[in-house]
């Protein structure tokens, strides 16, 4: 490590909790020594999909070795790469530990080019808004009929039956997303029922979402997209919430299914977790407690 | 200084003094004139500044052990410079090479409308394996041998496949499955089973394995999206082999050729593809072997 690094390491740790600094800095070394019992099994038919970016690669880990341990068997994973990944040698220790498949960017590039032809607005979007890979390339990279969508910095703490039981169910094209309790939406209720004409999802986070890829319409979003932008005269690309929206306006279309109990699968700025929770997507503002509060729990439960 | 040092020693000290104990043996190695010329069938290599000591004992074992002197086509990946080029260029009177700027202006163009193709080339140097050699190659079935291949017995089954005008892909077959895909995944993306256990650095390949159109669907699909990419080309020619042979198993070198694990070679082994890991063991164990049976290097 450079003298460059170690500073920057250091002013970084400033002011965070120490053990999330230091579950952190240990964060690969603790996942080297585990093995996933489940890694060589059939993968399940529904696959997961995850967006992140070389930053997010540990949290990615840690992500899927708790899902895996919850769940106890294998999950075939996509990860979409942002564009910061490249060959980064990280992707090593997560093929070793998981059924893992890299999407490129700059292959899925010209696919989406190709793919979203007739959606120019979603493709504008896409460029200059990784989140919007979640809706996009989601959608387009069909891997199953129906496919697990989870961010990086998402941990599970207990077994989540819900969702086994949705994966395990061909014909369960229902679609569940984690609960938030502000809602993120770009949009008010009245407006989304006034124009899909079916209630709206308030709250939706899709930082968990269970989707059936029928349900995802990219040419209702592209009509959305411009129907939106017009009413609200809002620059749509400065607006990291506009996947939400696009997934709550495909929710409210869609119609079946609905959000994941809050108390379970959790989602909140509090600093301590529901003890009796199954999941907890440590947003923004409690993005620490991750490392703090959710590795600290799940590291004993890795073993060799 | 420091990273030549480390570079030079990154197999070993063994494998230093090897390649240095052997070397000239090595340089004053001629193609002998009464070698017949082989006409029907290119010699294939992806080759960098790095490779090239490996790539001439390559060229030297099998060479000596085929005993015909064989058109090549080395695809350079970066560029060799003029003395690099000169080392490769006595194993044949008919070498050509294609530096990356001129596999560019020749490859690209012909893919104009292949978008996935192109990005999957432009992404990786390794897709010149299975893109660049069939658009480069003038000749209608190619070998292509990786730089850290050794041959240690006349390579038979990959001389008649080139006497009998074979149409039928010829692979080693690597130690395990790099291909992560399922059955139901075959059926619905490629409607074939690939080829299993298929490994690049040792092929024998008739010009019909590059399917464009097939190539670019396939690309598109999420087993290959998001195959590894070092092995992706595998992958991709284990799929057109079988879609080119329309399932029938074949296609696979006999077990004298083999990829390297820590044994030595042994008295079956023709060829070995000292791959990955075991990439010292060329130096190690291969080359004492390499010169110890082509008999003609003059000691």
């Amino acid at each position: 490590m450079t003298p460059g690094r170690l500073w920057y390491h250091v002013r970084r740790s400033r002011g965070r909790d120490p053990r999330a600094v230091l579950n952190e800095a240990l964060g690969w070394r603790r996942l080297s020594r585990w093995r996933n019992p489940w890694r060589d099994d059939d993968p399940q038919e529904v696959p997961i999909h995850v967006v992140a970016g070389r930053e997010h690669l540990l949290m990615t880990a840690w992500m899927l070795s708790s899902f895996h341990l919850q769940t106890r068997r294998c999950w075939r994973v996509y990860l979409h790469d942002d564009g910061s990944i490249g060959y980064n040698h990280r992707l090593h220790d997560l093929r070793r530990l998981f059924r893992i498949r890299l999407i490129p960017r700059s292959q899925a590039d010209p696919l989406i080019e190709v793919a979203a032809h007739g959606q120019p607005g979603l493709r504008n979007l896409r460029a200059s808004l990784p989140l919007m890979l979640k809706l996009v390339d989601v959608r387009i990279v069909n891997s199953a009929p129906k496919v697990l969508l989870l961010d990086p910095d998402v941990l599970f703490f207990g077994r989540p039956e819900r969702i086994i039981e949705w994966a395990g169910h061909k014909d369960d094209h229902t679609m569940w997303f984690n609960a938030e309790p502000d809602d993120p939406s770009y949009i008010d209720a009245a407006t989304v029922e006034a124009h899909v004409g079916k209630p709206a999802w308030k709250g939706l986070n899709s930082g968990l979402a269970c989707l059936p890829l029928n349900a995802v319409d990219l040419a209702r979003c592209e009509q959305w997209l411009l129907a939106f932008s017009e009413l609200h005269g809002t620059t749509w690309a400065t607006n990291w919430r506009v996947e939400q929206t696009l997934y709550a306006l495909c929710a409210a279309a869609h119609g079946k299914g609905g959000l994941l109990p809050g108390g379970q699968y959790e989602v909140s700025l509090r600093s301590k977790r529901n003890e009796n929770g199954i999941s907890r997507h440590y947003i923004g503002a409690v993005r620490d407690r991750f490392w703090a509060e959710g590795v600290q729990t799940l590291k004993g439960q890795l073993r060799p | 200084m420091l990273w030549l040092v480390r570079h030079e020693l990154r197999f070993g000290l063994r494998a230093v003094w090897n390649r240095h104990r052997f070397a000239a043996r090595l340089r004053a190695w001629q193609v002998p004139p009464h070698y017949p010329s082989e006409t029907e069938v290119t010699l294939c290599l992806l080759v960098g500044p790095f490779q090239v000591g490996m790539a001439e004992w390559m060229l030297a074992t099998w060479t000596h052990t085929t005993g015909r002197e064989w058109p090549i086509l080395v695809r350079e990946e970066p560029a060799l410079n003029d003395q690099e080029r000169n080392r490769l260029r006595r194993f044949s009177s008919r070498i050509e090479f294609v530096t990356p700027e001129q596999a560019l202006t020749r490859v690209v163009p012909l893919l104009a409308d292949r978008p996935m193709i192109r990005a999957f080339r432009q992404h990786h140097w390794i897709a010149s394996q299975i893109i660049d050699f069939p658009l480069l190659c003038q000749s209608r079935r190619w070998l292509q041998i990786d730089s850290d291949v050794l041959f240690f017995r006349r390579p038979q089954a990959l001389l008649d496949w080139s006497d009998e005008r074979s149409e039928q892909p010829l692979f080693i077959q690597d130690a395990g499955e790099s291909f992560d895909v399922t059955f139901s995944e075959c059926d619905r993306h490629f409607q074939c089973r690939p080829y299993e256990r298929v490994n690049l650095g040792l092929a024998a390949l008739p010009r019909s394995i590059y399917q464009p159109d097939r190539f670019e669907a396939w690309l598109r699909t999420p087993p290959l999206l998001g195959a590894v990419t070092f092995l992706k080309p595998q992958n991709l020619a284990a799929i057109a082999a079988a879609a080119l042979t329309h399932g029938s198993r074949g296609g696979v070198l006999p077990a004298g050729y083999q990829m390297a694990d820590s044994n030595p070679p042994d008295g079956n082994s023709v060829a070995r593809h000292y791959v990955g890991r075991v990439r010292s063991l060329f130096f190690t164990q291969g080359i004492p072997q390499a010169a110890r049976t082509v008999a003609n290097l003059p000691s």
